[in-house]
């Protein structure tokens, strides 16, 4: 019995230094976001100090364009992701139910391309985007979220379309629905978990996106986290108060989704990983 | 799945895509976060006078900013700049980017300036930045903000550490530096010194550094001097304030004036028209920062000069070869070139680069004042050169390799110094 | 779907067509997509991998020149083998670290969603936030991290002053961000194992760690290696975390493929050197990545998927 004991006190101890060490950096940045500017760099360091939305309200007055940026990063992210999805979902259901040799070869290129590195296209592509006038919109970083996506979520959702049995979709077109109907109205519904975690993996993808905001948009649609990091590199001073906030408000989309889909995620990638 | 979500979406891209195509007249300025603070009044400025509205009134469009840091605005320049067409209008260039490649990127400043000439221009403009501008013949950019940095000290640590006085010499920077290292009772500590370490900024760091003993990185004649004695002088100074801790250990990646502003740095190396900056509110030397001239070796000392050439900086703004707008785009060079706007920029924290104006903000901020008797003998770190931006990189690799990575001082410059003349023979 | 038999040849092709015509419908969008975002590019980079392209400068024709001088480039070098140092340091503790709470997660706990949800969150902060959070924690003077460090008595890290501190700081982060991706899927991987065959083992009087050793390790080293393979690609092409936290410095001394490609390109303007580095780092990638890419295709079309 204290053998047991011991093992469980041992298990919640390692339990508790795992959560610190994975919760503690997003929670003291999240609490000093609320700090009064002067005390975010005092010393010694508090963990919650006369609390304000004085840091929030700093966005406005030092990076007003920050609000327009969030609004950016929405967009591009929804459109993104429902494109993506729909793509991944035509494609996966060909690579599943369809046998024909000339398949090898779009098959193939999707592997391939996951494995090129983003960076690599912003130096061919950007005078091309330049050249039909896309540059600093949405329209950019919406083909390129698609790009570094699609092939993944395909191959992902394509696992999840094998494990649903071809007679049901073949029973259904004996109802004399078309082989996509069926599809559609039979296997899609229950691909539902599925399709809503990998959904939500191209989204924080796209969300978090750096590189391509970066370089492809200037004024309008720019996105958030490049704002951030320039203000995280201000020649004016740095104002960290408000970078907090600006970082707390871009994490709380992805978090509190993540928080909502966990038990999906898990499964879905996990699953992705065993049958790869 | 759901035809009609993918159909929304899709209209949303289109009607964003479109809607994001703002008004035709604007105008897109690139420009670092301070350039817009100046200009519209935002940031430190907040409260100040707007010096742009007037001309938005007046000519009913918008100008809008695509904000970026130096460093990136410096790669961003031959990126928008061989656009035959861009959304850009106009952009700033500082002395580490304005080198003879930019007429390449830019549209020469010449025929409009011979239709609607600038008043005082340009000679009521500091002349250094004028020559910066000016390439083969023609003229780029529009000069807008100057000066040299000079030395910052905090008054309550300087006394509270039994300080004597403002430090003259090297020597005696190095002794303030050290007296002024110390630990509050808090166990807040407090640096004697530091001086913007990231790479971008180490040229500038180094030729105020080298130029205390007479040195320099590159003298006015073109040669590589960054490996003579007064060069390797200098940076065992600051490899020595470093390495016995005087400077914040994170020197390359800390924002200096920051900390100066926090009131953890006992001296600094900063912008002469700072003042107003560390007088803000949330600034925790408002009352207690005095500015002050850049130490000198007491043996180049002369009788009307005791202090050191600095380094000076400037920023220019000037039209990209792309742009839509070029009419338009020099109307607003031409209004932030009037008096009017330019003492409301320097109002919002700007510091001038039209003479007379600097001469009366100095009667009343001395930090100015000392940085326009330094802007006199002063000089930008480095010469313009094509490979400009490599050599600065160099620079500030090998300094930083030798400073805070411990590479050897001699060795690490010789090889920085051939590096560089083969650049510069080019 | 099989097509009857046709006789003359325009009508196979437009039985074909028929046949085909909704498959390639259905993969078009994003065939397109990737062809044009990716491949087209990628084939223009290597192009301009070939040339000394500098904007403002001018092109010419060099041939290999690209390639034979970054190889001689101690700078490239030291950046190569970096980065093959970083990718085994990150991915090995991203492993150590996730696996140890994959098994702490497998075990009966209270409140288990609420510690798996903790402990999944930093899977979704983007890499700039991360970096926001730990500079402030990480600061060497003002931050938590050292005020901790020495009022524990011990003497404070002097975070970001030279090449380890500036290393260890950006593996910090880089393991943060990777490490619940494999707790998330060794996790799962850990919970589709029998529980009768864990209770054999205990039964038969084996200890966790033989547990461990015998029976769940080997279950769960095909999912351990996809996982494996995914950080290492990652890893090779890092980028975000180092430009935003140290920019490559002191020095080079952080500096990995991507930095190196993007101060080479974007910083002193040779497209054609920054285009000849993205073309290695693609090369690494594939061939890191050839036993997955291999893999996937197979499985892509064997027979015994697809619901049948």
């Amino acid at each position: 019995m204290s053998a047991y004991l011991r093992q469980r006190a041992v298990l919640f101890f390692l339990l508790a230094l795992a959560v610190i060490w994975a919760i503690f950096p997003i929670a003291f940045m999240l609490g000093s976001s609320f700090k009064p500017s002067g005390m975010i760099w005092a010393y010694p360091p508090a963990f919650v100090a006369s609390p304000t939305l004085d840091n929030y309200r700093q966005i406005s007055v030092l990076h007003p364009e920050f609000w327009g940026n969030i609004l950016n990063s929405l967009l591009v992210t929804s459109v993104t992701t429902v494109l993506t999805v729909a793509m991944a979902l035509g494609s996966a259901f060909v690579f599943s139910r369809v046998r024909r040799r000339w398949l090898h070869v779009p098959a193939f290129t999707m592997i391939l391309v996951r494995m090129f590195p983003p960076i690599i296209i912003i130096i061919p592509l950007f005078p091309v985007f330049n050249d039909l006038g896309i540059l600093d919109t949405p329209i950019p970083l919406v083909l390129g979220g698609i790009a570094f996506s699609v092939s993944a979520a395909t191959l992902l959702l394509k696992t999840f379309v094998d494990d649903v049995p071809i007679a049901l979709e073949e029973a259904a077109m004996i109802d004399g629905c078309s082989h996509l109907g069926a599809f559609i109205r039979i296997t899609v519904p229950v691909l539902k978990p599925a399709t809503a975690a990998i959904a939500l993996v191209v989204a924080i993808a796209t969300w978090n996106e750096y590189l391509f905001p970066l370089v492809f948009t200037s004024a309008d649609a720019r996105t958030a986290p490049v704002t951030i990091a320039i203000a995280l590199d201000n020649e004016d001073g740095v104002s960290w108060g408000a970078v907090m906030a600006m970082a707390a408000i871009h994490l709380l989309p992805p978090l509190t989704l993540v928080a909502l889909l966990h038990k999906q995620l898990v499964n879905v990638m996990s699953a992705g990983a065993v049958k790869g | 799945m759901n035809r009609g979500v993918l159909g929304i979406s899709v209209a949303a891209l289109l009607l964003f895509g479109s809607q994001s195509h703002a008004d035709d007249q604007d105008l897109l300025v690139l420009s670092s976060q301070l350039h817009q603070n100046n200009l519209r009044a935002m940031g430190f400025a907040k409260g100040g006078v707007d010096a742009v509205a007037p001309f938005e009134e007046k000519n009913h469009l918008k100008v809008n900013f695509n904000i970026m840091t130096s460093s990136q605005l410096q790669s961003a320049l031959p990126r928008v700049g061989m656009l035959s067409s861009s959304k850009e209008d106009l952009i700033y260039i500082s002395q580490s980017t304005a080198n003879p490649r930019i007429k390449a990127f830019l549209a020469p400043l010449d025929d409009y300036l011979a239709k609607t000439p600038i008043e005082g221009f340009p000679g009521n403009w500091v002349p250094a930045a004028v020559k910066a501008a000016t390439i083969d013949g023609k003229i780029y950019m529009l000069p807008v903000r100057c000066g040299t940095e000079i030395l910052w000290v905090n008054k309550e640590y300087m006394a509270g550490q039994g300080i004597a006085g403002i430090p003259k010499t090297p020597e005696e920077l190095y002794d303030a530096a050290k007296k002024g290292t110390f630990t509050k009772p808090s166990g807040e500590k407090v640096y004697g010194f530091s001086s913007p370490g990231d790479k971008y900024d180490i040229p500038m760091t180094m030729a105020i550094m080298a130029r205390m003993y007479g040195g320099d990185l590159v003298d006015e004649s073109g040669q590589v001097v960054i490996n003579k004695p007064e060069a390797v002088k200098a940076v065992e100074l600051l490899r020595r304030m470093y390495a016995e801790g005087l400077m914040p250990p994170n020197w390359t990646t800390v924002d200096s004036d920051q900390l100066f502003r926090d009131g953890h740095l006992t001296m600094e190396f900063g912008g002469a028209s700072y003042l107003s900056q560390l007088e803000a509110l949330g600034s925790a030397v408002a009352g207690k920062a005095e500015p002050a001239y850049v130490p000198l070796e007491k043996s180049l000392w002369t009788a009307d000069r005791q202090y050191s050439a600095s380094g000076m900086f400037y920023w220019g703004i000037g039209i990209l070869r792309g742009s839509q707008h070029k009419d338009m785009a020099f109307s607003l060079v031409q209004h932030v070139a009037e008096p009017w706007a330019q003492s409301a920029m320097a109002d919002n924290g700007n510091s001038p680069c039209t003479l007379d104006l600097l001469t009366k903000i100095g009667e009343k901020d001395a930090g100015v004042r000392i940085g326009t008797d330094t802007l006199k003998i002063s000089r930008p770190p480095l010469p313009g050169s094509p490979r400009m931006s490599e050599i600065a990189d160099k620079v500030g690799i090998a300094i930083q390799n030798i400073v805070a990575n411990g590479a050897p001082v001699q060795e690490t410059l010789d090889a920085l110094a051939s590096d560089l003349t083969s650049i510069l023979a080019e | 779907m099989e097509s009857g038999d046709l006789t003359h040849g325009r009508g196979k092709l437009a039985s074909w067509w028929r046949e085909n015509a909704l498959a390639i419908g259905l993969i078009f969008p994003a065939i397109a997509v990737l062809t044009v975002i990716i491949i087209l590019p990628a084939l223009n980079l290597f192009w301009i991998s070939f040339n000394n392209y500098s904007p403002g400068i001018g092109s010419d024709f060099v041939g290999l020149g690209n390639y034979t001088s970054l190889i001689r480039d101690t700078g490239f070098q030291a950046a190569a083998l970096r980065n093959v140092a970083y990718v085994v340091g990150v991915v090995l503790l991203q492993l150590l670290t996730g696996m140890g709470i994959a098994l702490l997660l497998d075990n009966a706990l209270p409140l288990r969603t609420l510690w798996t949800i903790c402990l999944i969150a930093p899977f979704a902060v983007s890499p700039i936030v991360a970096v926001v959070s730990w500079k402030y924690l990480l600061d060497p003077s003002f931050g938590l991290v050292n005020y901790l460090i020495t009022r524990l008595g011990l003497p404070p890290v002097p975070w970001f002053n030279g090449p380890a501190t500036s290393m260890a700081g950006v593996v910090i982060v880089a393991v943060w961000k990777g490490f619940s991706f494999i707790a998330i899927i060794l996790f799962a991987a850990l919970r589709a194992i029998p529980s009768e065959l864990k209770e054999a083992a205990r039964i038969d009087g084996a200890t966790p760690l033989q547990v461990f050793r015998y029976v769940k390790f080997p279950l769960i080293l095909p999912a351990l290696s996809i996982v494996a393979l995914f950080e290492i690609i990652h890893a090779v092409r890092e980028f975000d975390i180092i430009q935003t936290m140290t920019g490559g410095g002191p020095g080079t001394s952080t500096e990995l493929f991507s930095n190196y490609l993007y101060r080479q390109a974007f910083g002193n303007f040779y497209f054609g050197l920054g285009a000849s580095v993205g073309w290695i780092m693609l090369v690494v990638t594939v061939v890191l990545a050839s036993p997955v890419i291999w893999r996937t295709y197979q499985r892509m079309f064997s027979l015994e998927t697809a619901g049948r």
